[in-house]
């Protein structure tokens, strides 16, 4: 998708969801165990004022598999998950950067356009497994290191953010 | 031309580019892998995920730092929340799995103490994970105790991260360094390189502006050099080795006829080379491209001839020269249309070959002239030696001698004139030889001492040097110079004295002669014009003294022909002194000629037969006089005729008992005289008498009806003999007459001396001299006409001096006859080499007689 095509798609589903509040995204409600809470969706809420996923939920979205390395793990990993997009599309995310944060509260900045470029990804199974948190798991933010040199830079390391629970959208 | 040169680099250039390039390549190449290099530890610097790093190092204490919070808080609580606790487990079990299995610390883990803080936290988990899996009750109760161990765990994360801080940091320091030092390699080589850059920039700016001014040079040497061929005078024709035109001036333009755009392209040989040289011109093409040699390129001007527009050929001078050009070889020709020049030349040619040809015919008309006019005056001498002085009365006598001295005045001059003509005509050749001065100056002193006397002089020599001796000049050249210089003495001094000096200066190198008299001299003014022709310082004395004014010229002539040089020193009324110097040194190859000595012998007086009527035709007078005198002193009669015809009309009118006929006469010569007299019936005998004695002539003059022949000269002896023989009384001479080879028949001469008074017979000895003078001067030339000459003039000598008893000189001189048609000149040369020498022996001994005859 061309980045004019998105963007006549946002604006499409901003004007949508500003005619017809009622019909923003319906976001069902989480029946397995929290593993991410999003918060400043907006409309998008389904507990609270933050959009809380389970597993099952983030595995019903379009899901994508990539073939790398990283440097906390030995050998070729194959990672599953969302792409940063979909999730920011389907929630209709706004903002200047979307901040991550781990379950021991390590937070990271993602640049709007990083997480919109299609590059960053929310993985949630390894090797076709779910992650356990001693496996830095559930949630691993991972960027296809090996696919471009790019990636294997300090700053790509830093936003690669393991025992990811939280995402608040940043004006 | 219209040609840019080319910059052409040697090999050293070339070499020098070569290292240049090779250097820059180089650094370039250098440079190149050191920023690949910086580039890669750059890249190293930011991959290695460092801050990351340390961030999950210091992280793993903060993480066990709440698993002990976490714990401590839950064991005290009265709602103990395990999930907190094994959340809190969780993280830290994962940290510490990526220090011990991730790449990044990989190199930290070598370290020894990290390593053995790393397996205290790998034993606390592993004693701790199945504590945390195991079931709630359990988990609460162990929580103080996991609390109490997370300290000790704590202390293990701290000091790794510790040491992770230090070694990364150390890391990081070399990587620093390294990259600073790459950094400064490529800054030295960047300064290096652009050092080199600037050196190379400015070597090739100084090439660039070396090459304009090349270029503005050449430009400049080029259009001078347009300038200079296109208004030069000659044709320039430049062409190709295919021999097509490359460059054509207007001066070709207007030589040829062509115009340039005709011209150019056009093959040059077709367009101006004629059609008789086409060949040649192309068979030279070729074999310069085959072989590479030339005949014409660079051999200067060359004479040829070249073809207009419109065909006709006309002669030019041709320069070729070849040169390089960018287009391969080229020919340059330059050509000058030289019609005007070879016109005039030609013009000129044959106005001098018509004004040389007037000056030789003018010479030539002088010497026949002078030739001709010596016979009749000849005649007219003899004729008058003939008479008998006394018969007459005083006036006729007188009458007479005018005449005499006249005719002799006469003879002087044309003989002079004679020996101009032949030595401005270059004519008379010089023979040198070996000779002995000594010997031919007192012969010359001996032989004028009479005339000197006759003036009142004495003639004197000094003792000349003994090297004079032998020495190498032409004798009777110098004979004839010191003569003139002798008789000149003599004439302008009056009881005086004559002395002739003979000095070597530089050996024989320089021989000087002097005739010194105590004459009247000559005026200062005078000196240099008596050289001249026909000089006579004084007409009044001149008269007094005789002579054309041409003995001086003549000699100083025949000086300048030997090399040397004739000069004089007077003062007027106190004498002069005549010098003649002269080289005499024999060159290394000069033949061995001296004189042999005179051999003389005598000869039996032949007995007189009876009185006989004899007709003697014979076209010489000189000979005819002295045969009339041998046979009128006989007892005989004669009766002459001067040739054949006459002799024929005579023969026919009186009856002779004998005639004497001479074989070479002008008209009608002997033999065929013969025939006529013959023809008409007459038996009378007839006696050839010729100068000529092979064997077919001598059978030719029996065919043609002649008795006998006698041969020249013809001595009183042989004469008489043979009337006697032929007499009707038949007395036979008892002894046949000898002519042997002697220089000087004495007996001859002896006949002659009775017959002819002292006087007369001096003057026929002068006439002689004269005349065999003037023979020896005769130009030897390969001419057809001018053989006949020679051997007709020897022939006529022969005659001449056979008559005074001349034997081996008569000889020599009919031998020579013989040979003058047909022989090389060489031997012509060396023929009349020994007349030469014989004639100067046969005239000393003729002067010699003649001074014993006086003396009788």
């Amino acid at each position: 998708m061309t980045s004019f095509a998105r963007t006549v798609l946002l604006a499409l589903c901003m004007s949508i969801n500003f005619l017809l509040p009622a019909a923003a995204a319906e976001i069902a409600k989480p029946e397995g165990p929290v593993i991410l809470r999003v918060t400043g969706s907006g409309a998008a809420a389904n507990v609270g004022d933050t959009v809380a996923f389970d597993l099952d939920m983030l595995r019903d979205l379009e899901s994508r598999t990539i073939q790398t390395s990283t440097i906390w793990t030995d050998g070729d990993q194959e990672f599953t998950g969302i792409s940063l997009s979909t999730l920011i599309d389907l929630l209709t995310l706004e903002g200047s950067h979307l901040r991550a944060r781990a379950i021991n509260d390590y937070a990271v900045d993602i640049p709007m356009e990083d997480a919109l470029s299609g590059d960053a990804m929310i993985a949630y199974a390894r090797n076709g497994k779910p992650m356990s948190v001693r496996e830095k798991g559930p949630l691993w933010i991972i960027y296809p290191y090996d696919s471009d040199p790019r990636f294997q830079a300090e700053v790509y390391y830093a936003r690669s953010i393991w025992q990811l629970d939280r995402i608040e959208v940043i004006d | 031309m219209r040609r840019i040169p080319y910059v052409i680099f040697n090999a050293n250039s070339l070499v020098r580019r070569g290292i240049i390039g090779f250097i820059l390549s180089l650094f370039v190449a250098t440079i190149s892998v050191l920023v690949l290099d910086v580039r890669t530890q750059m890249s190293n610097l930011a991959t290695a995920s460092s801050d990351n790093v340390q961030f999950a190092m210091t992280q793993a204490e903060t993480e066990v730092q709440m698993l002990r919070i976490a714990a401590l808080k839950n064991a005290l609580s009265d709602e103990a929340d395990l999930t907190e606790v094994r959340l809190r487990y969780d993280v830290f079990f994962s940290r510490v799995q990526t220090l011990a299995s991730s790449a990044v610390f990989s190199d930290l883990r070598s370290n020894p103490r990290t390593a053995e803080q790393l397996a205290f936290l790998q034993d606390f988990l592993e004693t701790w994970t199945p504590v945390i899996d195991g079931d709630d009750a359990q988990l609460l109760a162990a929580l103080p105790a996991l609390a109490e161990d997370a300290v000790d765990a704590r202390q293990a994360a701290r000091r790794i991260s510790l040491e992770g801080i230090e070694f990364f940091s150390s890391i990081r320091d070399m990587q620093r360094a390294s990259v600073a030092r790459t950094l400064f390699n490529i800054a030295v080589l960047t300064v290096a390189l652009v050092a080199l850059l600037l050196i190379v920039a400015v070597a090739l700016m100084r090439v660039a502006r070396a090459r304009e001014r090349d270029l503005a040079d050449n430009r400049l040497i080029r259009k001078r050099m347009e300038t200079i061929i296109s208004t030069s005078l000659d044709a320039v024709i430049v062409t190709n080795r295919q021999g097509r035109i490359e460059d054509y001036n207007g001066a070709a333009e207007r030589i040829f006829g062509y115009s340039r755009e005709e011209a150019i392209g056009a093959d040059m040989a077709e367009l101006v080379i004629p059609d008789h040289f086409r060949q040649g011109h192309e068979a030279g093409m070729r074999r310069y491209l085959d072989t590479g040699q030339f005949r014409v390129i660079d051999q200067g001007i060359v004479q040829l001839e070249a073809k207009r527009k419109g065909g006709d050929v006309f002669p030019v001078d041709f320069s070729l020269a070849r040169a390089n050009s960018p287009t391969g070889e080229i020919f340059i020709g330059f050509v000058r249309d030289i019609s005007d020049r070879v016109r005039v030349e030609r013009t000129l040619k044959a106005a001098r070959d018509r004004a040389v040809e007037g000056e030789r015919k003018k010479a030539e008309l002088l010497a026949v002239m002078s030739h001709e006019m010596r016979t009749p005056l000849n005649g007219i001498l003899g004729t008058l030696q003939l008479l008998d002085m006394d018969s007459y009365d005083a006036q006729t006598q007188r009458y007479l001698k005018i005449i005499q001295s006249s005719g002799k005045l006469l003879l002087g001059h044309v003989n002079d004139v004679l020996d101009i003509s032949r030595l401005d005509a270059g004519k008379m050749s010089m023979q040198k030889t070996r000779f002995d001065l000594v010997d031919l100056l007192r012969e010359i002193v001996e032989s004028q001492s009479i005339q000197a006397e006759q003036n009142g002089n004495k003639l004197l020599m000094t003792p000349p040097s003994p090297s004079l001796h032998e020495v190498y000049s032409d004798p009777d050249r110098l004979r004839q110079i010191l003569l003139n210089l002798i008789s000149n003495a003599i004439k302008f001094t009056q009881n005086g004295t004559i002395t002739l000096e003979a000095e070597c200066h530089k050996g024989l190198r320089e021989v000087e002669l002097r005739v010194i008299d105590t004459g009247v001299g000559i005026a200062e003014e005078d000196l240099e014009r008596i050289f001249g022709d026909f000089v006579t310082i004084d007409s009044t004395y001149s008269r007094k003294a005789g002579g054309t004014g041409l003995g001086l010229g003549i000699s100083q002539r025949l000086a300048t022909a030997l090399g040397g040089e004739l000069g004089a020193e007077s003062e007027l009324g106190d004498g002069s002194l005549f010098w003649l110097r002269l080289p005499m040194d024999a060159p290394e190859n000069a033949a061995q000629e001296l004189p042999e000595t005179p051999e003389e012998d005598g000869e039996q007086v032949v007995p007189a037969g009876k009185s006989m009527n004899v007709l003697v035709v014979e076209d010489n007078a000189i000979n005819r006089m002295v045969v009339r005198k041998m046979l009128e002193t006989g007892g005989h009669t004669v009766t002459e005729a001067h040739d054949g015809g006459q002799g024929v009309e005579t023969a026919a009118q009186g009856a002779f008992d004998v005639i004497l006929m001479d074989i070479s006469m002008p008209v009608m010569d002997g033999v065929a005289a013969t025939k006529e007299i013959r023809r008409s019936g007459t038996n009378v005998p007839i006696i050839a008498t010729t100068a000529h004695a092979m064997p077919d002539e001598l059978a030719a003059f029996r065919a043609a009806g002649m008795n006998d022949v006698l041969i020249k000269p013809i001595s009183r002896a042989a004469l008489l003999n043979m009337l006697a023989r032929i007499s009707p009384s038949g007395d036979a001479p008892t002894k046949a007459a000898k002519t042997g080879l002697a220089i000087f028949d004495a007996a001859h001469f002896a006949d002659i001396a009775t017959e002819f008074s002292d006087s007369q017979l001096a003057d026929m000895v002068a006439t002689v001299t004269t005349e065999v003078t003037a023979f020896l001067a005769m130009p030897l030339s390969p001419d057809k006409d001018a053989r006949q000459a020679l051997a007709a003039e020897a022939h006529r000598m022969a005659g001449s001096t056979g008559v005074f008893g001349a034997m081996r000189l008569a000889a020599l001189l009919r031998e020579f006859q013989s040979a003058a048609p047909t022989a090389a000149m060489d031997d012509l040369v060396q023929m009349r080499r020994k007349i030469a020498a014989c004639w100067v022996q046969t005239s000393r001994a003729l002067t010699r007689h003649l001074a014993t005859s006086d003396a009788s």
